[in-house]
């Protein structure tokens, strides 16, 4: 279960963390939010067998890619 | 001809093709209807009488001299404000963005010009297409014509509005989590969402890459389906472009759906008793009978809770969000809505961890939709939460409250799905359902929309604020 709310002392480690600035009432609006942003990603958290493929599967470039462009391919493929 | 408003893309383009109206008739008709309702409905930030009427000579001029080029030739459209159009700002609602030129057109924008479409303006849009409806930002929300004192839904706020009041038949909205698709509830409209990678992402600015595409926002089924005609398409310079031809989506709409094999997701709404108004639940089963009645094979699917479906999209929205706008969030913070600033921070307190988690939920979920519809055809889920909600009792935390969406499993699986009107309710507010098709199917889910729209919805029923104009 999500904690029912964080300390500012927490919150404000997040917050600089992501280098962000808010002022009083954005850091606070914020704040009483956080246990909702936690709700969502604790539902992610499903067991899953320690043999799970991973959610991005990274493709090397082509041989023939390679000639076609000096930068390598960098998508992702999802599924 | 002076209800020109009433007659839909279909209608109007066979008038056209028969010369029996012109575009330019069709374009002057629906610029008076634009300038004379947006003061008091919002939908539009820029109304394009010039240009909209230049095009529309030169394309009476081609109909003229034997070059019609098919439905949408001479239709006009409203293109919501985060796509571009060359030589005009795209704003996306935003200070930041306010005076920013577009240099390109948009996919969407090269496709609809090749049709011989006519832009009419630049639709209203929430700020970056998350922020609420946020009256400190230079443009007002629109209001709901159904209501002006409610919410259109969002983030596609004017294209909703627009094709509601009836300034244009045909809009242009985009949908990351149900940007189509609530606005199209609440306004009564029919909004498609179709599959990722259907219509090139070019051009649109970016809110969570993995997750948006345009989709068309018209008043009835069949003119929604040749608006996608007019869309689709592959597109070389979009990554994440289908290489799929677009189908007649035209032709489905008389086909029914008998012999067709459809789910009802009621467990979406079940597990979540106050997430969803009875009245909504009510238009999800009617609309369930409809099908049946109609010849369909109707029978339960259940799916893992919403509340996962959710999780997973909320989550990859938020992360990819915040890294389109880090930049902007460390040093211009100041010049962003309320709205967008609670609506966007969430994506800075996640983890990378968080993300992966996310879309290792989101592969699973896809497989486990993907295997349900290996044995239907298509999905009946509920849409909206309710009717469209008082638009002054909206408050910038709102997104994040707990509030559930049923549009955003969509989102997250990349299927076509749909919001068909079911009617009004006791107070004059349209209520609808979603119709959910496999990857690439927008087909079928044109054949079972057309069929609910038939039985449930009456276009003839419009906003008294479209209707009203006409009267004066």
């Amino acid at each position: 279960m999500p904690p029912d709310t964080i300390s500012r002392e927490e919150f404000a480690v997040l917050i600089d963390r992501a280098g962000l600035q808010l002022d009083e009432a954005q850091f606070e609006a914020m704040r009483r939010s956080y246990v909702h942003i936690r709700a969502l990603t604790d539902i992610l958290r499903v067991p899953r067998s320690r043999k799970t493929e991973g959610a991005h599967v990274f493709h090397a470039p082509m041989p023939s890619a390679d000639k076609q462009s000096a930068s390598a391919d960098t998508s992702i493929s999802k599924e | 001809m002076s209800e020109i408003w009433k007659l839909g893309l279909v209608e109007t383009a066979r008038l056209i093709e028969t010369r029996e109206i012109s575009p330019v008739e069709v374009v002057d008709h629906y610029l008076d209807r634009a300038n004379a309702l947006n003061p008091a409905v919002n939908c539009y930030v820029r109304i394009e009488d010039d240009s909209a009427r230049a095009g529309a000579k030169v394309a009476e001029a081609d109909i003229m001299a034997g070059r019609y080029k098919g439905a949408m030739h001479g239709i006009p459209y409203a293109l919501k404000d985060i796509i571009d159009v060359a030589g005009l700002p795209t704003t996306n609602g935003s200070r930041l963005t306010l005076n920013e030129i577009a240099r390109e057109d948009s996919a969407v924008v090269e496709r609809l010009n090749a049709t011989g479409a006519i832009m009419l303006g630049k639709a209203e849009t929430q700020e970056f297409a998350i922020g609420g409806p946020d009256f400190s930002l230079p443009h007002r929300p629109a209001r709901n014509p159904w209501d002006l004192d409610r919410f259109t839904g969002g983030s596609s706020s004017g294209s909703g509005a627009a094709v509601a009041a009836a300034t244009v038949p045909l809009a242009i909205g985009t949908d990351t989590g149900g940007s189509v698709r609530t606005p199209s509830a609440y306004c009564g409209l029919a909004g498609m969402k179709p599959t990722y990678g259907r219509i090139s992402r070019r051009g649109i600015t970016q809110q969570a890459y993995s997750l948006e595409t345009a989709g068309p926002m018209t008043w009835t089924v069949k003119d929604n389906a040749i608006a996608l005609e007019a869309l689709a398409g592959y597109d070389r310079l979009d990554p994440a472009s289908a290489d799929i031809a677009p189908q007649g989506w035209s032709m489905a709409v008389d086909m029914g759906v008998k012999g067709m094999k459809i789910g009802l997701v009621r467990n979406f709404h079940e597990q979540e008793p106050d997430g969803f108004s009875d009245e909504i639940v009510s238009a999800f089963e009617q609309a369930a009978k409809v099908l049946k009645d109609a010849g369909a094979n109707i029978v339960e699917v259940e799916l893992s809770p919403l509340r996962h479906y959710f999780a997973a999209q909320r989550v990859i929205m938020y992360g990819e969000a915040a890294a389109f706008h880090e930049d902007d969030f460390k040093n211009n913070l100041h010049l962003y809505g309320p709205f967008a600033i609670e609506r966007f921070l969430p994506g800075f307190l996640l983890t990378a961890a968080d993300y992966v988690q996310a879309s290792r939920r989101r592969g699973e979920l896809i497989r486990e939709l993907s295997q349900a519809m290996r044995d239907v055809d298509l999905l009946l889920v509920v849409g909206a939460v309710g009717a469209a909600p008082l638009i002054e009792g909206i408050e910038p935390g709102s997104l994040l409250n707990g509030t559930l969406s049923a549009n955003a499993p969509f989102n997250l699986t990349g299927s076509p799905a749909m919001i068909v009107p079911t009617g009004l309710n006791p107070d004059g507010l349209p209520l609808a359902v979603q119709v959910v098709g496999r990857h690439f199917d927008e087909f079928s889910v044109y054949r079972a929309a057309q069929v609910i729209e038939t039985a449930l919805s009456s276009r003839d029923a419009r906003p008294s604020v479209a209707a009203g104009l006409e009267q004066h």
